[in-house]
Formats: C-alpha cells, structure tokens, sequence
C-alpha cells in the first residue's frame, strides 16, 4: 500500500471484514431468509399451481424482511467505535462514505440471499428457465431496500433498540421496489420486460436519494 | 329528527359518527394540552414576579 | 403582504395566532357543520348507491386533508431544514398527528362505504386507499422516529430527514400502486364524483372540505402555541436552575 486508504475504500473494507469477522455472521440473513420462505408453504399449503403462482412473490417479501434484519447495527457500530467522528473529518463526501458502506452491506449480507433464490425458487415451484432471471430481479431490487434500510438505520444510529423504529420507516419506502418487482416476476424476467426498467428505477431512486439521507442521518447521530 | 335512509343508514351513521370521535377527540386533545402549556406557564410567570418583589 | 419570514419571530407568531385562532374554528365549525348538514338531511340520495353516498362528504374531505397535510409537513420540514426557523419544525410537528387522525378517518369512512358498495370492507384493487394505507405508516414512521429521539433539536432534525424522504417517495408509491391496482381494474368508490358531479353535492363537498382546512389550520396554530408556551415555561424553569 503506497498512498493511504481513502476513507470510502477503507469504510466499503470495513464493512465487509465486519459482516465475516462474527463467524457465521453473514450466513444468519441467509437462515433468516430460507426460514421465512419455508414456512408459507407450511401456512397456505403445498399445491404446486398455487405455490407457483405466489412464489415470486414470497421470495420478495421473505427478501425486504431479511434486509432489515441486519440494518440495525450496521451504523450504530461506527458510532461506538468512533468510526464516524473520523469520516465527519474525512475529505471525502460522507454520502459517498455511506453509500459504499450500504453497498458493502449489501453484498455481505444481501448478495447471498439472492444466490440462494433460485434454490428456494425452486422449491416454491417458480418456472426453472425463470430462476435466473428471477435471481437478476432479487438482485437489483434488494439495492433499493438495503438503500432505504440503510437511511432507517443512520436515522435511529443513536436509539437504543431501533429495529422496528427501521422497519416502519423503510417498510413503506419498499412497496413501488415491491411492487415492479413482482410485477418483473409475473411477465416473466426473461423477457426483460417494461416493467423490469421500473424495477430498476426504483433501485437508481434509492441510490440517488439514500445516501444523501443517510449522510445527513449520520451528522445527526454523531452530534 | 333524524332522516331516514335506505338500507346503508347504519353506514352512514357508523362513518359520520367516527368522524365525530376522531375529529373531536383531536380537537379536544389539543385544547386541553394548550390549555395545560398555558397555566403552567402563568404559574411559573407568577411564581418568578413573585419572587421578584 | 409580509414575507413569510415575518411570523418566523415567536413573539410576532404568537400575537398574529392569538387574533386569528378563533375565527380559523368558528369558520371550521360553521362550514364542516354546513356541509354536514347537507350531507346528512338536504341531498338527494344518489342514483346508483342509494344514501350511502352521503359518507362521501366526510371521507373525501379526510382524504383531501391527509395529503394536504403531509404536504404541509414536508414543506415545513424543508424550510426547517435549509433555513432552520424554529416555527416550520413545530408546525411540522404539529401537523403530523392531525394528518394521521384524518389518515385513519379517510381508511375508516372508506372500509364503511366500501361495505354496501362493493360488498367488501376493503378493496386492493381500489389504488387510493392502498396509497392512503401506506401515507398512514409514513405519518406513523415520523411519529415514532420523532418520540424516540431524545432532544428536540434531534427530533427535528431527524424528522426532517424522514419527512423529505418521505415526500421524495410518496409520486414513485402513488405511480406504482396506480400501475398494480389496474392490471386487476375493480371499481371505485368515488367514481360517483368527478367531473360529472352535480352542484348540489359539489357545493357542500368544496365548502366542507375548505371547512377542514380550516379546522387543520385552527389545530396546528393551537399546537404550535402549546409548544412555543411549553418552551417559554421550560425556558424559565432552566433559568432557576442556573440561579
């Protein structure tokens, strides 16, 4: 290493080693996520046609469920560790410090979720030539709700026991991602269809808006 | 006194009279807690012009 | 005409709020009580829906306010946010509880008229009473964002971030429900009104709904001042304190 880490790289860093450094860390969104989905055939039966039909679906909402499950410390810990006195101080914009935090977040403990979809998507009787297509949608749409998760968690950094507070805060947040996600899910995301693009707006909005929010949030929680 | 409607009157009535119990309901909630704000800040007024003389 | 800076001065807001409070519920009382009035004893029943169409009068005000008031919200929150005036995050603050309680009285004048007319309490596919569905937990995220901060300078600040989100948020919601309620087109309630609705309801609707505004006014300016008096009262407490 010649030059010293930008702030970005180090917090993108920083949260990737933090989400593995707990062992199996990483893989509770992943038991999380499988458990949520597993259980609906368990509480509406096991009917093929009509599992297929919902599918998709489930696998959305068992994915925004999971996304909030491990917001609530992704933020909280930079504040105790002082972390976020040195990005407050850093030159680089705290937007961007949080955006690359969020993204790290996201593939630590979002990327996964999505790998296991086309297995579970299986499972809950999703069409096979739509599995990785599908997988694509889960993909991009999880960017939105770990964006607006990310601007429910820098918002509550500094209350104790915030979770639900970032549940009702990013829940509404979610339902257009929901919504074109679904809707990407039923036209078949082979195809790439029109509602894919809004799928995908959604996810830029959020990557516009959030981390502007997010750094916001964060000099809140830090003062 | 009261007119009559059609088969829906028990609608009409349940809407207008939960209208009447939210709306109410906040309007007196804020009454009595700007009412509250006020006497305790004249008491606290009072009590300083006494402690004043 | 004062620029709006004008009232942002306490003192200024608090002679300009005592003066015009009053007239704000009188003329509230008298309209809403207007368009009550009509609603319940003077219009003829409608031609389709029979009498239960007099709810419109009452649930279509709430909505209007709802939104008007989540409107109100973000605004303030914006002016509290650039320009810091003490003023615009407590009207937020104050805007916020009487936005929801109209919130929930728009969803439950709805489920009630939803009920004889479509035979449902409650429709997904109808897309304005899914968006007003998700505005209530927008109005209930605020709330609770706001009470479990534990300053006020971080509640404001904080609710002005969720409430600008929020705002930013509330077109892409209303566009997306829109798109996902037509794919299965159910009917709707108010299409009884729009362009097409007759003076004799449309009269007493537009009176009734600028009575609720009003009203929405009336409140905000009493719970701007209790939070103003509150302040002043904690004001003097700390001086003691310091003394």
């Amino acid at each position: 290493m010649v030059t010293a880490p930008s702030p970005i790289s180090a917090a993108f860093r920083q949260a990737l080693s933090e989400a593995w450094a707990g062992g199996a860390g990483a893989l509770l969104p992943v038991g999380f996520f499988a458990g949520a989905a597993i259980l609906v055939p368990f509480g509406i039966g096991s009917q093929p046609d009509q599992l297929s039909a919902i599918g998709g679906g489930i696998l959305w909402v068992a994915l925004a469920l999971s996304s909030l499950v491990t917001m609530e410390r992704i933020f909280q810990s930079d504040l105790e560790d002082g972390a976020l006195d040195l990005w407050l101080q850093a030159d680089a914009p705290l937007a961007a410090i949080a955006a690359a935090k969020t993204f790290a977040h996201w593939l630590a403990a979002g990327l996964p979720l999505v790998l296991i979809t086309p297995l579970l998507g299986l499972m809950l009787q999703l069409p096979p030539d739509q599995l990785l297509p599908a997988a694509g949608a889960y993909g991009v749409g999880g960017i939105a709700f770990f964006m607006w998760g990310g601007v429910g968690a820098a918002l509550t950094a500094s209350v104790r026991r915030g979770g639900l507070l970032i549940a009702l805060i990013a829940l509404p947040l979610y339902v257009p991602t929901a919504i074109f996600g679904a809707m990407t899910l039923e036209a078949g995301a082979a195809r790439m269809p029109p509602e894919a693009l809004l799928l995908a707006a959604t996810s830029l909005f959020a990557c516009g808006i959030a981390p502007f929010a997010m750094a916001a949030a964060l000099r809140l929680a830090a003062d | 006194m009261f007119p009559a409607f059609d088969h829906t009157g028990p609608y009409i009535w349940a809407a207008y009279g939960l209208a009447a119990l939210v709306i109410g309901g906040l309007v007196a909630i804020v009454l009595l807690r700007a009412r509250a704000a006020r006497r305790r800040l004249e008491r606290l007024q009072a009590e300083d012009r006494e402690a004043g003389h | 005409m004062p620029r709006l800076s004008y009232f942002a001065n306490p003192h200024r807001f608090m002679a300009f709020s005592k003066a015009v409070t009053p007239w704000l519920y009188a003329g509230a009382a008298v309209l809403v009580g207007y368009s009550i009035w009509q609603a319940l004893f003077i219009v003829s029943p409608e031609r389709y829906q029979g009498d239960s169409a007099r709810i419109m009068f009452i649930h279509v005000p709430a909505a209007w306010l709802a939104m008007a008031a989540y409107a109100g919200m973000a605004v303030s929150s914006f002016v509290w946010f650039i320009w810091r005036h003490e003023l615009a995050d407590t009207a937020a603050k104050a805007l916020a509880p009487a936005g929801a309680a109209y919130t929930a009285l728009c969803l439950a004048t709805g489920a009630i008229w939803g009920k004889p007319t479509w035979g449902t309490w409650w429709q997904w596919d109808d897309a304005r009473m899914v968006s007003v569905l998700v505005l209530f937990f927008l109005y209930l995220g605020y709330m609770a964002l706001r009470a479990a901060m534990d300053t006020r300078q971080k509640a404001a600040r904080a609710g002005a971030i969720i409430a600008m989100v929020g705002a930013l948020n509330v077109p892409i919601i209303k566009f997306s429900v829109d798109i996902w309620a037509s794919l299965h087109q159910g009917p709707s309630v108010i299409r009884a009104g729009g362009p097409a609705m007759p003076a004799e309801y449309l009269v007493p609707l537009l009176l009734g709904a600028v009575g609720h505004g009003l009203l929405l006014a009336a409140l905000s300016f009493t719970a701007m001042r209790t939070d103003i008096m509150a302040r002043r009262a904690n004001a003097l407490l700390l001086k003691r304190t310091v003394e």
